[in-house]
């Protein structure tokens, strides 16, 4: 392998093959797999996105939004509510997509101004209680969304083939993948990281740290919202669940086990973690202990912040890091 | 890109090479099966969470029901039954996906269980698509039988919110014929307390009882005096209390006498635990409907025998909904009894419809319209004695399955 | 008017045993920076314990001697589980929110799960001590005879706390820390052990809250960490985080007006906290009193 890649460096590479390995191995998902593991691909696939845009606010930005679960439960209900009562079509999704964005337009530029006067605490706080007054408010709404026990609806060709739609989730991160990446790469996606790491200092740089927090904000709401869409036309079900506490704490999982700060951590976390969950529900059968799975996955919560702060895209890093201190020297990049 | 990256896209390959070839693991043949082939059942509810031990209890009850019907052989029409059983975690998104993997991967020929409403209804499109008939006990929604959430491919053995409206109603006729009394009602503010609620106050409606007010607590509140107050003043004769969880009212009620003010209580009896918490009610406990107790059911030998197994196997005796378990292996064994062992919906679903069958309650049977199983509910007296642990229904009469029949839902 | 006064007194003893877990997350969250989800947890414990101990033993001693080492018992359990979480956990993660978000979520997800494991999914029945059941009636006004003890056990634990934060060195130390705690470091105090004592007494204190609210509804569950915790984050919020008298201030504050609120417009009842937490931390994130600790 050594003498090929020295003699064409840039044409074939080890990255190169495995994302193309990565690339084939989704692609061709669905007509070897079950459509257990479609879905399973598909969910990740989605909450993949969903974490991605946390960690915009986390990883980049640097607030804590503990009611981020507000953006994907109002894709969820947009969805749900129209396809419910309205009717089942391409067009009444795209109606579903625009009020999606603006909902979550809206709430961006609340908790913008919100987070721009009141420190990191605070913000978090009244974010957990926005998305309390959200669950609530869609609870007490249950003549359209039946709240607890849920809506469930249709969806409209193609997405109901669960193939089609698997793939539409798989062109969904990649382009949200790419847009994120563009904005974090971008100018105003340094004055993020200039903010996160000392946003008094970014303020006497010259930098408008209030303009780049909505931003973040702005982005990172309407690409959860957008995963909201569809996760409905994923589950063809809503209920209230998708506003509570646990889906915020979701997306604080998956992009602390992947690694805050990296979007491809984010990916991969949601990826571990959903894996995860499912390997234990599967294991109940192997012993009774896997039944309290509740442990192992809590467990995982205290063992990642503990033994991996920085995820897995930093666990690596730290094990290169040494790797490369006792090679001393070359490193093998692309 | 980096090395690191590599590597972790690496490791993350593996894991799904690894995940793909496990999901790959159901054995070929079972499908409708032919003598002989082993029967899956997939059995899913909630066996952890908020609601795990009405997910245990239907655990309990559906084994001793196989274990009855089948003689103890675990057989039927010469097909050994195996059950899967899954874990909805009450989220139901993780329902629907395992539901998913009972259906596809481990290619179960039925479907049973569901503590959660919310789980079920999460599910219900999957039993259409995938062809597979399931039988769902104890959630209890209305919408579950509602169009559009209903396909034929649906049953329930356990009742419907709407049931236990009629059985309140029902137990309210009893006692005054003519009608005319007045009542209020007290449920948690949340989606299970206004599907209890809703159907009620329409089934007493029509019934000629006056409705004067329906109080909402907030579900995690210590205290409900505001609405205890309120009720009190407005002094109805009956006040039909919902309740399921901790933080029950009963002390308060009784702190706030409202028996005293002339209210007499009514309501579901709940599990055994939950009984034990409405002893402040004292000797005044109140009248009401139950689903399932173990000492109400008459002349039930399928009662007794699932009483003395329960107790010989846990040391306990089986509760509310250990009796859907059993009601639902009941339906299943018998309908597989009668198919000889075929599972094909065409073959399943029109000997289901209709299909009485025997559980610890009496005889019920599948309404044709929607598959909801008609049975009889206990109308009880709450009594309670010094040194009983908990409060204790006692037999009063048997609301027969004809006196319930909750509306259709479904359009047909 | 006298069921006014009913639903006053109803609403102040609700605002004591809120007071009894969000005192300690008050003190927690001021002097350590410690945002700590699994407060609700110890909380739950202190019932659990209580529990396991007064139907364990009713039979066997004097109704009051039983309830007595019962709330000890809660007690050393808070105790105990403070200190396990405060050395094993959180003081990994001091000064960095977002851990200690994620770790304190875990630990209430494992503990809440332990307690499924130890004594079942079930709700379980709880008594109140026979010498402080029942009722009282002044001309149309109900007294509970519990509730009433949970006021007095309130004004107490408050005087306490306030006499120990201003009138001990500890307490000097302590308040000097919450205002401060480089500084205190600084003068060669070790304010790393304050750390583990405020939170283990914190966490005895929330282990007691739960002991003495598991009666008052009669029953308890695994689920009552969670729900008691949310209301114990909103009053640290309205009172001013960080200040133990303005926990008391804000208990007294939110106990009432959820009466109130449950008296006049109950539809608002389930959301009117939260909103209220919201609004205060938006205009007035000095608390409602003012009283927040300034830094």
């Amino acid at each position: 392998m050594g003498n090929i890649t020295s003699r064409f460096p840039n044409l074939i590479t080890i990255p190169k093959l495995l994302w193309l390995l990565a690339g084939i191995v989704i692609l061709i998902i669905p007509p070897i797999s079950t459509t257990a593991t479609i879905t399973m691909v598909s969910r990740i696939m989605i909450f993949a996105v969903y974490a991605m845009a946390y960690d915009i606010l986390r990883g980049y930005i640097g607030i804590i939004h503990l009611g981020f679960a507000l953006f994907i439960g109002g894709g969820t209900y947009f969805v749900a509510i129209l396809f419910a009562n309205v009717g089942i079509s391409i067009p009444i999704l795209l109606l579903a997509i625009v009020g999606t964005t603006i909902y979550s337009i809206i709430w961006a530029l609340i908790v913008g101004k919100i987070a721009a006067k009141s420190g990191l605490l605070a913000t978090a706080m009244i974010t957990m209680a926005f998305a309390e007054i959200m669950r609530n408010m869609m609870e007490r709404w249950r003549t359209v969304t039946n709240g607890l026990d849920g809506l469930t609806f249709r969806v409209p060709a193609p997405f109901d083939n669960r193939t089609f739609m698997y793939y539409a989730c798989f062109v969904f991160l990649l382009l949200m993948a790419f847009a994120l990446y563009k904005f974090t790469t971008s100018p105003t996606g340094r004055v993020w990281q200039a903010v996160r790491e000392n946003e008094q200092r970014a303020v006497f740089l010259g930098y408008d740290t209030n303009r780049a927090r909505t931003i973040a904000l702005l982005v990172s709401g309407v690409v959860a919202g957008l995963a909201g869409v569809m996760f409905a036309l994923l589950n063809r079900f809503a209920n209230t669940d998708v506003l509570a506490m646990q889906m915020t704490y979701n997306a604080m999982l998956y992009s602390l086990v992947g690694g805050s700060g990296s979007l491809f951590g984010s990916i991969i976390g949601s990826a571990v973690v959903v894996l995860f969950q499912n390997f234990l529900l599967d294991l109940r059968g192997v012993h009774f202990i896997f039944e309290r799975w509740l442990i192992f996955f809590g467990s995982l919560y205290i063992l990642v912040v503990i033994f991996m702060p920085k995820g897995i895209m930093g666990f690596v890093e730290t094990i290169r890091e040494r790797w490369k201190h006792k090679k001393g020297g070359k490193i093998y990049e692309s | 890109m980096s090395l690191k990256k590599c590597i972790v896209l690496f490791l993350t390959l593996s894991m799904f090479a690894v995940m793909a070839a496990c999901g790959e693991s159901a054995p070929a043949g079972g499908g409708s099966g032919g003598e002989g082939s082993p029967l899956r059942i997939g059995a899913i509810t909630s066996l952890s969470g908020a609601l795990q031990s009405y997910g245990e209890d239907f655990q309990r009850g559906f084994y001793l029901g196989l274990e009855y019907m089948t003689n103890n052989t675990f057989t039927v029409a010469g097909r050994p039954i195996e059950i899967i059983w899954e874990d909805t975690t009450n989220t139901p998104d993780v329902a629907r996906e395992r539901t998913l993997s009972l259906l596809e991967r481990d290619r179960v020929e039925l479907v049973t269980g569901f503590a959660s409403s919310g789980d079920a209804m999460a599910s219900l499109a999957l039993f259409e698509e995938f062809r597979t008939v399931a039988v769902i006990d104890p959630a209890a929604a209305d919408a579950i039988i509602a169009a559009p959430n209903w396909n034929e491919y649906i049953f329930r053995t356990g009742r419907t919110s709407g049931q236990d409206a009629l059985a309140m109603v029902s137990v309210l006729q009893n006692l005054h014929p003519e009608g005319g009394v007045t009542v209020a009602t007290l449920a948690p503010d949340s989606t299970f307390g206004f599907a209890m609620v809703d159907p009620f106050i329409a089934a007493a409606e029509a019934a000629g009882f006056d409705v004067l007010l329906t109080e909402f607590i907030p579900p995690d509140a210590t205290d409900a005096s505001p609405q205890l107050l309120r009720l009190r003043s407005a002094a109805p004769q009956y006040l039909y209390t919902i309740w399921a969880g901790p933080n029950s009212p009963w002390i308060q009620i009784d702190e706030l006498d409202l028996q005293g003010a002339g209210v007499t209580l009514i309501t579901g009896a709940p599990e055994r635990d939950a009984l034990a918490a409405m002893i402040p009610l004292g000797q005044m406990g109140g009248i009401g409907f139950c689903v399932y107790y173990y000492t109400l059911p008459q002349n039930q030998h399928l009662n007794d025998w699932m009483v003395r197994r329960h107790f010989e196997e846990h040391n306990m005796a089986p509760d509310l909904f250990t009796s859907g378990g059993f009601a639902a292996a009941s339906a299943i064994i018998t309908a597989l009894e009668i198919t000889g062992g075929v599972t094909d919906p065409d073959v399943l679903i029109p000997t289901m419809r209709g299909m009485e069958f025997n559980t610890p309650t009496g005889m019920r049977y599948f309404r044709y319209e929607d598959h909801q199983a008609m049975q009889d509910l206990f109308e009880i007296d709450f009594t309670w004695q010094e040194g009983d642990e908990y409060m204790v229904p006692s037999f009063r009469r048997v609301i027969g399955r004809d006196e319930i029949v909750p509306p259709i839902l479904n359009g047909r | 008017m006298a069921d006014l006064i009913t639903l006053l007194i109803t609403g102040i003893s609700e605002g004591a045993h809120i007071f009894l877990m969000a005192s300690s997350l008050s003190v927690i969250l001021g002097l350590m920076k410690v945002v700590n989800f699994a407060h609700g947890t110890l909380f739950l414990w202190g019932a659990y314990a209580f529990q396991m101990i007064f139907n364990g033993i009713s039979g066997q001693v004097n109704n009051t001697l039983a309830w007595l080492i019962s709330l000890l018992g809660a007690i050393v359990a808070g105790f105990i589980l403070g200190i396990i979480f405060e050395k094993v956990f959180i003081a990994r993660v001091y000064g960095n929110i977002g851990a200690q978000i994620l770790i304190t979520i875990g630990l209430q997800i494992v503990f809440t799960e332990l307690v499924r494991v130890f004594w079942g999914a079930r709700v379980i029945a709880v008594a109140r001590p026979e010498f402080l059941q029942g009722v009282s009636n002044f001309s149309g006004v109900i007294i509970v005879h519990y509730r009433i003890f949970l006021i007095a056990v309130g004004i107490l634990v408050a005087i306490a706390g306030h006499f120990i934060l201003t009138g001990t060195r500890a307490g000097m130390i302590i308040r000097a820390g919450v205002q401060n705690s480089e500084m205190v470091g600084a003068l060669g105090i070790n304010i790393n052990r304050y750390f583990t004592l405020v939170f283990a007494v914190g966490a005895a204190l929330a282990g007691l809250g739960g002991a003495l609210f598991a009666p008052i509804g009669g029953t308890v569950s695994p689920e009552i960490g969670n729900s008691s915790q949310l209301l114990a984050f909103i009053v640290v919020i309205i009172g001013g985080m960080g200040n133990f008298m303005g926990s008391a201030l804000g208990s007294l504050f939110l106990g009432v007006m959820m009466a109130l609120i449950g008296w006049t417009i109950p539809d608002l009842a389930l959301i009117a906290p939260v909103t209220l937490m919201a609004l205060v931390l938006i205009f007035r994130p000095q608390g409602l009193f003012g009283l927040a600790v300034k830094h």
